[in-house]
């Protein structure tokens, strides 16, 4: 059974179609996984173990009777805690939501769903979504399993952290300033961020509109694009959805192993102020596309410095607005408190932690009359020049390629750590997001303390094709992503 | 004392009559039981996300079209923040920076003659739930019905180029018949499908400055708007008169008291902190669309009254009354179409079928006669099969019945005595009965001649056109 954590999930879906395996033994596998390893990693904030190995036994016996069933059928997966779920909580990590079940299921949940997915839990997060470390999570942090006194990374902690102790193969997260590869890079795994609209929206708890993205961290760029099959479908519940696109997974198959004629473009400066053991991997890994054929050029970004308060502007504004409707009138937490004015103010001061208040009171500051001039127009209009750089980089290269955070998986609670250093861990991310196309994280050696360091790939709007095609070569020629880290289970490193 | 002249705008709410509300597939129906008509959408559940209604856009660009604006082929939906439990994302999705319709215009018939009133814009937007205070022992209590959350509306904003409370009345009777006339809002005050604020202040005659406005809301019949602003004109000419001054604030009226009453001054005015929604892409609209719908838009009011008065020689007045709603208009051209008789036809859809649809609250296509019935009615009395008398008794029973009304002659024999010869057959029968009366006559005594048709008349028993008698009983006793 344990060469099950070498396997791809186009692999494990062929010995399941082979009746090999089981989706029973399966699902038990990962659950016996969590049951050991989860209790120091905390990744989960949700685990349905009954229901799962219900689902899979359903699986098996269609499977048995000679049903024809999607490829994916029996294939476990998990969800980050801001994707609704009618049959588990959905929190966004926040004592807000703790406890509330959604009367529907998101789209993504219930495309994984009827694809034959099997839910194993909701991940772990930061509260709703607003942090780089998942320490503002309500509940729990989730640590490093490479180091168990290091932070996974955020907002997609949990995500990140089960991905690399392989306590799922694939977690659906979300992306809004790079809260999918920023983990994936802390953690040792692969992170895509799909380009906005490309997987709906419908159903995921909304931080900043404009900027959230749903995509998949999983082992492999082999398995994100499996995912994705699934995801990349269009959804008239969501007005910014994009066409469907299916065929992610055959496109790579035609990948080839060289990478010949790619132009990556490097970032002028990105390799400066960089943690050293970091920038050596980073820069190894850049000679390793060169061997492979690719070209790297530079590419400038003006604008860059500007990326982090525009983001911040955009998204605290965007989140103020989103987070207000939750004032204990309609569901999750109300204060106790007969008048109403002071029941909102009680319900929200309760209900959300201080890094969502700090955001909603900037937010609600930028937008105010006066204001709205001087921030969030202003911003939105550095937001357009940013994305005429993209559009002159991709110009001049087909793809970006970068470190995806300065330094590695730094303690939980370093107080050497300043709240504008941790933003700034931000700073390799946050443009992606304000351009809107897809980038993704691999891993690509081991830095400072012998932690991961990822290496991030950015391409243009709706071009997952060609990013997921140069990500996969490069990882096909390494071997970082078969690194598993050694867990512990009763204080025993297993 | 200074006379002050008023100047007031007029701000209002339409609800569009699409089926579904405009951001979900809810059904927009009003008077549905209370969160009947709800969804995790409309209630601003986690993660839900707002989809544009087609058909409300399609109707807001009629409205826009109706009323002579330039529409926008380009605009945006806002939100607007504010916290109200009959709100459920806290925000409102409106249009406040780029809306759908700019300009535009309306006329009012005043007594001194017609008034043109100019729109400052039209924008879409979706409505709130609503909040009903619990009465008796659950007097504690607020509950909120979201059924009426996320209905689609229009706001209609007009110039400050409204006069009087009068004129106020008449603008909002005018949109309200242009309106019903392109099926957009069946605008009723009452339920609220219509809604309208105002905005007054006054100002000395011949003073091109504005003075403090003072907004007026809670109005819920055409007959409050007008008795608020009446009001709310003698208050702030009172304050003036005495040297005071306006303060800028919302009022709002009481109707039981009959006065405005102060609810929150500019110092507290909200700040909404309005900017584009994320959740959706700006409207574009395209030439052809706005051509398309132009085609749907009907005659409108003002241009078929004055078709009426020339067409039909009606008065003022009467094509006033016929135009006021599409249906009266459509059912007088469709009789027409029938029998060409426009004065008489109108008179019997004014004054007997118009008593009916009122006394009955029906529509005017579902009284009981069709417009076919009308048309035959008129022609029996105008070709003497029938009298106007009994003209009455047969609409009376068709709207009754349902019957045409040929066939209600028939089966009663209403119809009339016009043979000449078998009435000359009458005369001569009852000349001869009463010799004395027939030579008084002859020897001048004229009155006798109702003795003579009284008896005719009653001969037939009752058949006999009493036009034709009179006529052949001149003729027989000259």
């Amino acid at each position: 059974m344990d060469n099950i954590l070498g396997l791809t999930l186009a692999e494990l879906s062929a010995l399941l179609e082979r009746k090999e395996l089981s989706s029973r033994e399966l699902i038990a596998f990962y659950i016996d996984r969590i049951e050991r390893f989860d209790g120091k990693l905390l990744a989960y904030l949700y685990k349905d173990a009954e229901s799962a190995l219900k689902r899979a036994e359903q699986i098996d016996d269609r499977r048995a009777k000679g049903e024809k069933l999607p490829r994916s059928a029996g294939l476990p997966c998990a969800l980050k805690d801001l994707i609704v779920t009618s049959d588990m909580p959905t929190t966004c990590a926040s004592k807000m939501l703790e406890g509330f079940i959604s009367p529907f299921d998101a789209t993504a949940a219930k495309n994984m769903r009827e694809a034959g997915y099997i839910s194993l839990g909701k991940l772990n997060m930061d509260q709703y979504a607003m942090g780089s470390s998942g320490e503002s999570s309500y509940f729990q942090k989730t640590v490093n399993p490479w180091d168990y006194s290091r932070v996974p990374g955020g907002s997609s902690s949990g995500s990140a952290s089960a991905v690399a102790a392989r306590l799922t193969p694939v977690a659906i997260s979300s992306d809004t300033g790079g809260s999918i590869r920023q983990p994936a890079g802390f953690c040792g795994v692969t992170g895509l961020k799909p380009t906005y609209g490309r997987v709906s929206r419908f159903g995921v708890v909304s931080y900043a509109s404009s900027l959230d993205q749903l995509g998949p961290i999983t082992n492999s760029v082999e398995d994100a694009a499996f995912v994705m099959d699934v995801l990349g479908l269009n959804d008239p519940m969501d007005s910014t959805s994009a066409p469907s696109k299916t065929d992610f997974y055959a496109n790579l198959q035609r990948a080839g192993d060289s990478l010949k004629g790619v132009r990556l473009g490097l970032p002028e400066g990105h390799l400066s102020d960089l943690a050293p053991g970091l920038k050596a991997a980073v820069e190894n890994a850049l000679k390793d596309c060169e061997k492979l054929g690719a070209e790297i050029v530079n590419v400038d970004f003006p604008l860059a410095a500007k990326g982090l308060p525009v983001y911040q502007m955009i998204a605290n504004a965007e989140a103020a607005s989103n987070l207000a409707k939750y004032d204990g009138v309609k569901y999750g937490h109300r204060a106790n408190i007969a008048e109403l004015e002071e029941m909102y103010s009680i319900t929200r001061r309760e209900g959300f932690g201080p890094e969502v208040k700090k955001r909603i009171i900037l937010g609600t500051y930028i937008l105010l009359e006066g204001q709205y001039e001087e921030y969030y127009r202003r911003a939105m209009r550095i937001r357009r020049l940013i994305r005429k750089d993209y559009d002159a980089a991709f110009k001049k290269c087909d793809l970006i390629v970068g470190p995806v955070s300065a330094g590695v998986a730094f303690r939980f609670g370093d107080k050497t750590i300043s709240a504008m250093e941790m933003y700034l861990n931000d700073l390799f991310t946050v443009l992606l997001n304000l351009n809107g196309s897809c980038g993704i994280t691999v891993p690509c050696g081991f830095g400072e303390d012998n932690l991961p360091v990822g290496l991030q790939f950015q391409g243009d709007m709706f071009a997952e094709d060609a990013l997921l095609r140069a990500a996969h070569i490069y990882q096909q020629s390494t071997d970082w992503h078969k690194r598993i880290p050694a867990l512990l289970e009763n204080g025993v490193e297993r | 004392m200074n006379s002050y002249e008023a100047v007031i705008g007029l701000e209002v709410h339409v609800q569009l009559n699409t089926a579904a509300k405009i951001f979900c597939s809810c059904s927009a129906e009003f008077g549905a039981e209370a969160n009947s008509h709800v969804c995790p959408v409309c209630m601003g559940f986690p993660g839900t996300l707002p989809v544009l209604n087609g058909a409300a856009v399609d109707k807001a660009v009629q409205v826009g079209l109706a009323l002579g604006c330039e529409i926008q082929k380009f605009s945006i939906f806002d939100r607007k923040s504010y916290f109200y439990p009959d709100l459920p994302k806290a925000y409102q999705i409106t249009q406040m920076f780029y809306p759908i319709c700019l300009g535009g215009s309306l006329n009012i018939d005043t007594k001194s003659g017609s008034r043109r009133i100019n729109l400052t814009r039209i924008h879409m937007e979706e409505d709130a739930g609503k909040l009903i205070h619990g009465e008796g022992e659950s007097a504690a209590y607020s509950y909120v019905d979201f059924n009426r959350a996320s209905v689609p509306l229009v706001e209609i904003v007009s110039e400050p180029d409204i006069r009087s409370a009068e004129e106020a009345r008449l603008y909002l009777q005018k949109l309200r018949t242009i309106l019903r006339y392109i099926n957009v809002s069946d605008c009723n005050m009452e339920e609220g499908s219509l809604r309208c604020d105002a905005n007054i202040s006054i100002r000395p005659v011949g003073e091109a400055e504005l003075g403090t406005k003072v907004e007026i809301k809670n109005m819920n019949s055409f007959r409050n708007v007008q008795h608020a602003i009446e009001y709310e004109i003698a208050r702030q000419t009172e304050i003036l008169s005495e040297g005071g001054h306006i303060r800028q604030q919302t009022r709002l009226w009481d109707n039981d008291r009959g006065i405005t009453l102060a609810m929150r001054s500019k110092e507290n005015a909200h700040d909404y902190r309005y900017f584009p929604d994320p959740d959706l892409f700006p409207l574009k609209l395209t030439d052809e669309k706005i051509e398309r719908l132009k085609k749907t838009i009907p005659e409108l009011p003002d241009s078929r009254k004055a078709r009426f008065m020339q067409e039909y020689s009606l008065s003022a007045q009467d094509a006033d009354l016929l135009v006021s709603e599409k249906d009266y208009a459509d059912f007088y051209e469709d009789a027409l179409k029938i029998y060409s008789s426009p004065k008489n036809i109108a008179n019997w859809i004014m004054s007997e079928l118009l008593r009916v649809v009122n006394q009955k609250g029906l529509s005017i296509f579902n009284a009981g006669v069709a417009p076919a019935d009308i048309a035959q009615l008129v022609k029996l009395i105008e070709s003497g099969a029938i009298s106007g008398k009994q003209g009455k008794e047969v609409f009376a029973e068709a709207v009754e019945t349902g019957k045409t009304p040929e066939a209600i002659v028939s089966e009663k024999g209403l119809s009339q005595l016009s043979d000449k010869g078998e009435l000359y057959g009458i005369v001569q029968k009852v000349v001869k009965a009463n010799p004395s009366e027939a030579e008084r006559f002859k020897s001048g005594e004229e009155k006798l001649l109702g003795f003579f048709v009284g008896l005719v008349i009653k001969e037939s028993r009752g058949k006999a056109n009493p036009k034709l008698v009179n006529e052949i009983l001149k003729e027989t006793l000259k």
